[in-house]
């Protein structure tokens, strides 16, 4: 082991694992709003806004990410639409974890008794308040485990932005890798980082979990 | 402007063959991932102490850190060692510990899942440990396990783009070498894009006919 081989490469170590953090943080904050809003319009009763939201969500679930990224960077510019590198990256993970999110969203707003909704129509609620004060509470304590899991992929998947050359903490560890000979060390490094990511990512989203438990009793 | 996907068409053969790359990495890296998930479930639900510390702690590892990320450090592990291996068996490999991880938890989740009276039953009638392996627990470890496996094997086949990265020759190396040759990624890329989805549209077709077919042992 040359731990201090590796500590030459702190810097750039240190300025991956913040741009790494920087790219989920704005990718997770796409997903979620976009995922939210998509989950809505597969449930709308209107097809003209259910199926969109219905063919989005195969398209982008039956696709690879990479290939996603490779289409927005390198494909879009042939319509002359040009992102940044970073900027690709925060689109293509917040909509690929987008469909994901609508999908649990969807199944989360299904699971709502028909009762509670019916039974704040017959008290004059108004339909808004019936989301946020009747759905909105028992939907988010069943979706949020799942939706744990899509925000923790995040964080894993934003390595590959590496692809189109952002440089966070993969393309880092990828190019120190390949001219230099303590691929070991540089790994733990890096893999100690993703760990801790995303087990207190986790570890924080359990805990808001745990915090939203008193809904589920249906009254507070 | 506009999308001319002819220049794309040309290279047709190409992209075929890529896609059926892409196809038998897929089958072969869901092997190896079934390998390890069934016997990481077997260690981790039989096991002694240690080895479900063990089990514990690869699962862990595996879905903590990214699949990219342990793509290119086995890429270059066995040359640090002065040993060569090709691109292929590294990627079928980091597919199938992957993968293994979660596959891991999935079919300890379907055996917990039994009821344990019925186990119970089943030795107060005397049944052999094998047949009431074969009889109580695999079939309804199989038809729990199929959904979850399949949305698995779905996520493993678009995994298989990553290894691109390490040169294996699958769809989307092969995209990258028809747009030297076309200059039009745009179109490439909307083409392999389809190709995937098909692939995985049949994963999702092959899924509910297999489930329907073993649900009838619930």
């Amino acid at each position: 082991m040359q731990w201090s081989r590796v500590a030459e490469h702190l810097p750039a170590l240190v300025q991956g694992g913040l741009t790494t953090l920087a790219l989920s943080a704005v990718a997770i904050t796409l997903a979620l709003t976009l995922g939210i809003a998509i989950g809505l319009m597969r449930r709308a009763s209107a097809a003209i806004v259910r199926l969109p939201a219905r063919a989005f969500i195969d398209v982008v679930r039956g696709t690879p990410l990479l290939i996603q990224l490779y289409l927005l960077y390198f494909g879009l510019p042939s319509l002359g639409i040009r992102f940044e590198p970073f900027a690709a990256a925060v689109i293509a993970l917040g909509v690929n974890t987008a469909a994901y999110i609508a999908e649990i969203v969807r199944a989360a707003i299904q699971s709502v008794p028909k009762q509670h909704i019916e039974s704040g129509l017959a008290l004059g609620l108004s339909r808004f308040r019936i989301l946020w004060r009747v759905i909105a509470p028992q939907a988010l304590l069943v979706a949020l485990p799942a939706v744990t899991n899509e925000l923790v992929d995040i964080v894993k998947w934003s390595s590959v932005a590496a692809m189109v050359v952002v440089s966070e903490m993969t393309q880092v560890f990828y190019t120190i890798v390949g001219r230099t000979f303590y691929l070991v060390e540089l790994f733990i490094v890096v893999a100690v980082f993703y760990l801790a990511v995303t087990a207190s990512l986790s570890a924080l989203l359990r805990w808001l979990e745990s915090r939203l438990a008193r809904y589920r009793l249906g009254w507070s | 402007m506009g999308l001319n996907f002819v220049p794309v068409f040309e290279h047709f053969d190409q992209l075929i063959w890529g896609a059926l790359n892409t196809v038998w990495l897929g089958f072969a890296g869901m092997l190896a991932a079934v390998l390890m998930g069934v016997l990481g479930a077997a260690g981790s639900t039989l096991g002694p102490h240690w080895i479900r510390r063990a089990v514990a702690s690869y699962v862990y590892f595996f879905r903590g850190t990214p699949l990219l990320t342990q793509i290119i450090a086995a890429f270059y592990l066995p040359s640090l060692f002065g040993y060569n291996m090709g691109a292929v068996p590294v990627g079928i490999i980091c597919l199938g510990l992957y993968f293994g991880a979660y596959i891991t938890e999935i079919v300890r989740a379907a055996v917990e899942a039994i009821p344990s009276g019925q186990i119970d039953v089943a030795r107060a009638f005397g049944m052999p440990t094998p047949l009431l392996f074969r009889r109580i627990i695999l079939p309804q470890v199989v038809a729990t396990v199929i959904p979850p496996l399949a949305g698995q094997f779905t996520s493993l086949v678009k995994a298989t783009s990553l290894l691109s990265v390490i040169t294996v020759q699958e769809l989307t190396l092969e995209g990258r070498i028809i747009i030297i040759r076309t200059v039009a990624p745009l179109e490439t890329y909307i083409l392999i894009a389809a190709i995937y989805f098909v692939i995985n549209s049949f994963i999702a077709v092959a899924s509910v006919r297999l489930e329907t077919h073993f649900r009838r042992y619930m």
